[in-house]
């Protein structure tokens, strides 16, 4: 009995491990990424970002919570525009690989728990809490893998330039939800 | 007489050609002037969410040249919104004469904050 209640606390341990941290850890470690395939990571990343932005502009009627997914949603689509313009730039078609299919994966986990919150302060909550998981680990991902691991000049240089918003993002949703408690 | 006409004429040229210069400053080229006698002109550049100098002093009558070389677009507002600028987008400029001094910040960047002491 012990046993399987030191199992049922793992399992509910790596639930939640697999849900605050989208971008699986292990999958960063271990592969190695060409140019087109971190392209894809970063449009996808941007792009799912402006998703969660939509649904939080449909849905919060919070002032605080709108100007921020209003922003999100212009930053991410400004940073987006930025990477297909280089790609075109370089020739590069962007590839999908293991951490792009775990954001999309993260993404859809996520998108289903947003939409099931009750609008109001519990979607309000459910939304920054999620911006601010999602900002530390795409910026992990950013410093460790895709900096790292790009291969071209120009590349590298944008995702250095994006790194600064990413993390004034992220401050930016902390701040909102020590207002959203 | 004709050289009169051609220095008059070369006069006006370059008159004409430095205020054209400075109302169409490329981002990251205007520099503060310091004149004995007219207004001055002071930068302040916004660059990887930072308004850079954040904190700035200048005279009354001095105008602040506010320019985004950022890769996303930003504001400058007034702390309690007295005033405030249009969206600024990448490369865009903005030009404010303080009559005194203010703390502002980027209301599309809550974290992105600034001060102007007027003296």
């Amino acid at each position: 009995m012990k046993k399987l209640t030191k199992f049922g606390t793992w399992l509910m341990g790596m639930f939640i491990v697999s849900v605050l941290f989208p971008i699986n850890t292990e999958a960063q470690k271990t592969t190695k990424l060409t140019d087109p395939q971190i392209a894809s990571v970063a449009v996808t990343a941007n792009q799912i970002d402006i998703n969660y932005a939509e649904i939080a502009m449909k849905k919060s009627t919070n002032k605080e919570v709108l100007q921020f997914a209003k922003t999100m949603k212009t930053d991410h689509a400004s940073v987006i525009d930025m990477a297909v313009k280089l790609a075109k730039k370089l020739g590069v078609t962007p590839e999908t690989n293991a951490i792009t299919k775990s954001l999309l994966a993260g993404e859809v986990k996520t998108t289903k728990s947003l939409k099931a919150a009750k609008a109001g302060h519990d979607f309000d909550k459910a939304y920054i809490d999620n911006e601010v998981t999602y900002h530390e680990a795409v910026i992990k991902t950013v410093e460790t893998v895709l900096i790292p691991q790009s291969q071209n000049a120009e590349l590298k240089g944008l995702l250095e330039k994006v790194l600064p918003t990413l993390k004034t993002h992220l401050e930016h949703a902390k701040m909102a939800q020590k207002d959203i408690k | 007489m004709l050289l009169i006409f051609a220095g008059l004429g070369m006069m006006i040229w370059n008159g004409c050609k430095s205020k054209n210069e400075n109302e169409n400053q490329k981002p990251g080229s205007a520099e503060q002037t310091k004149s004995a006698t007219g207004p001055r002109y002071d930068t302040v550049t916004i660059a990887n969410m930072k308004f850079s100098p954040d904190t700035i002093t200048v005279k009354k009558g001095d105008t602040l040249v506010f320019i985004n070389n950022d890769i996303v677009p930003h504001n400058v507002t007034e702390k309690d919104s007295a005033w405030q600028s249009q969206t600024l987008n990448p490369e865009d400029i903005w030009k404010f004469a303080p009559d005194k001094s203010y703390d502002y910040f980027c209301s599309l960047h809550m974290v992105m904050k600034g001060k102007i002491t007027v003296e």
